[in-house]
């Protein structure tokens, strides 16, 4: 076991500092057992346990273990990074006092009603159980076919859920007096027409956010849905179904999210700004040439010369990658190492590939791998992009750069403050 | 394909146990073929190493979800059984260096040997596992009589059930688990 390997990782900050943080690669998110802080950001700690969990609920998660130890720390660390932004973000909704507005409410209460609909229906599910004599049953007449004993009692359980869920909504409707109004769809409805109300609550015309009067079902859909949604959130509410951390941590995505949308409004004002950075910008929409490379890589200088000889005098180029090549992967597939952007090479090759015609093989080029004869079998034109392909790439890329320097001004504010100096190398520390 | 191993997983973890033994079935870990596989670290090494223990043989892929909910149950069983006789060995049908990080991240305290997928399906089918699922458990006792065989994921109950009775110098419950090729 080789627990030793303590991984080294240095940290640009988008802050101008710079931080080396030696982070423990075996640290799990359920072995994590004390608080420790690896981070302040004003009054606000980063733990070690934000950290894990941050990860283990990110996409990397299935793969976080099984990467090389350095790896990993880079990983953990551009996380704590982004753990760090958003407590920025967070804290700058707080001061902007965005909680208070309107949006925030109308959003928050949205959710909760989510939410708490949507736990009451897991609580409705968890009330269907298979009865001990159908269950008998089902064994009796599948016996010992373990997968479809299994089959039949989540049929059973589905059927039964149905069932239960349609009758639970006629009773809580009837326990709040909603009354629903679907003929009204039909009778030229305004905004403000009220489709459904009951103790509480009312369902207008302008809460239906999709579907339009050509295609009523739709509409009567989604009126029933909404019906449903509002009295199982209700029922949810009286049954004191626990929605705090949930709404907490929804609160606080929503806070950091508001500052975002904010600044964003106030930096892309309006799709002309887009197109003008874009134009200022054009390598964004530049797709590289793309070619179908072979390579052969040999030891010596006299040995690449004496093959590309060879080739030019007919020999297989392929063959003898197969034959001589140092590089295993090229050996192994004659040579042929596939499609490679233009770009991606070493600077050498790519200043060899440069004036060479498809077929042609190169002069020897020298890099420290070795000496190197190449050539391309065919290729895929580059080409400039349009702005309408690439709209969201430019509203990234615009956002990205105004964002660094944006949270740069937000860290003067909000101080961090990195407590991590114990696991700090002073070797690998640089001013930046 | 992933998605459907999964999902068979879970069927399978839900199905009862124990199955019907076969009739004509080895029934001897020692009568099998010799498993020999390389570990994470490229040393070689055979099952027989550990005859004479209770070995509790698991075949898993760090792909594998159900797989690792496990893993750190058989890191406890190892910790606490390993000086009453258990031996817990792995085969990981995976990448190798995958492996190796995987184990060395979360302190995998028992061999981790590697196949590759085409071996590892031809190994699983071989101990039983016709249908390639993981993951899959073997114990064998330490007279190399396979004592239970069954996909999906490996609880403390079936240590206490099938392992522990061994440890104790008792025989295993005869659940009839071991259901696999002759």
């Amino acid at each position: 076991m080789d627990m030793n390997a303590a991984p080294f990782l240095r940290v640009s900050r988008v802050f101008g500092l710079a931080v080396t943080l030696v982070l423990i690669a075996s640290l799990q998110a359920q072995a994590v057992s004390a608080p420790q802080v690896l981070a302040r950001v004003g009054d606000a700690e980063i733990t070690a346990l934000d950290l894990e969990q941050a990860l283990m609920s990110s996409p990397i998660a299935d793969q976080l273990l099984t990467l090389d130890p350095k790896e990993q720390a880079r990983i953990r660390g551009d996380m704590l990074v982004r753990l760090v932004d958003f407590q920025l973000l967070y804290q700058e909704a707080l001061a902007l006092g965005l909680d208070k507005t309107p949006q925030f409410q109308r959003e928050m209460t949205n959710f909760r009603t989510g939410l708490l609909a949507q736990k009451y229906e897991l609580k409705l599910r968890d009330e269907v159980q298979v009865p001990e004599k159908v269950d008998a049953r089902i064994r009796e007449q599948l016996k010992g076919d373990g997968d479809a004993i299994e089959a039949a009692r989540s049929a059973y359980v589905a059927r039964a859920y149905k069932a239960l869920k349609a009758k639970r909504v006629e009773e809580l409707k009837e326990r709040y007096g909603v009354k629903v109004y679907p003929e009204r769809l039909e009778q030229d409805p305004k905004p403000d027409t009220v489709l459904a109300e009951g103790d509480k609550f009312r369902i207008y015309y302008r809460d239906l956010v999709f579907g339009s009067p050509e295609r009523p079902m739709e509409m009567y859909d989604q009126l029933d849905g909404l019906v449903e949604l509002l009295v199982f959130a209700r029922a949810g509410l009286e049954a004191k179904l626990d929605i705090a951390d949930q709404m907490e941590e929804f609160r606080r995505d929503l806070l950091a999210r508001m500052v975002v949308d904010r600044k964003k409004r106030e930096w892309i004002p309006d799709r002309k700004t887009l197109v003008a950075y874009f134009q200022a910008h054009p390598e964004l929409g530049r797709v590289a040439e793309k070619r179908e490379i072979a390579q052969i890589v040999v030891a010596t200088r006299e040995l690449a010369e004496e093959l590309r000889k060879r080739i030019l005098q007919g020999e297989s180029f392929y063959k003898l990658a197969k034959e001589y090549s140092i590089d295993p992967y090229g050996r192994k597939h004659a040579g042929q190492m596939g499609w490679l952007p233009e770009g991606s090479g070493m600077p050498q090759i790519e200043s060899a590939l440069k004036g060479l015609k498809d077929g042609q093989v190169s002069q020897v080029i020298q890099t420290p791998k070795g000496f190197h004869l190449v050539m391309i079998e065919r290729r895929i034109p580059g080409r400039q992009q349009t702005f309408g392909e690439i709209e969201d790439r430019v509203e990234r890329a615009l956002m990205q750069e105004k964002m660094a320097p944006y949270l740069q001004e937000l860290a003067k504010r909000y101080p961090i403050q990195w407590t991590m100096e114990d696991h700090v190398e002073p070797s690998d520390v640089q001013a930046h | 394909m992933r998605v459907w191993a999964g999902f068979v997983l879970a069927m399978a973890s839900m199905m009862p146990l124990p199955r019907p033994v076969q009739s004509g079935a080895v029934d001897n870990a020692w009568e099998l073929p010799p498993l020999i596989l390389p570990d994470i670290h490229g040393q070689e090494h055979s099952l027989h190493e550990w005859a004479g223990r209770v070995i509790l043989l698991n075949f898993w892929a760090t792909w594998c979800r159900p797989c690792r909910i496990e893993i750190p149950e058989l890191i406890a069983f190892q910790e606490s059984y390993g000086p009453l006789g258990l031996q817990v060995v792995s085969v990981g049908i995976d990448d190798q260096r995958k492996l190796r990080n995987y184990a060395r991240s979360i302190g995998i305290n028992y061999p981790v040997l590697v196949t590759g997928t085409t071996a590892g399906r031809e190994l699983l089918r071989r101990w039983g596992n016709r249908a390639g699922v993981l993951p899959f458990t073997v114990v064998i006792a330490q007279d190399g009589h396979l004592v239970f065989m069954r996909e999906g994921i490996f609880d403390r109950e079936a240590l206490e059930t099938y392992v522990l009775p061994l440890l104790q110098g008792q025989r295993a419950p005869d659940p009839g688990t071991v259901a696999r090729d002759p």
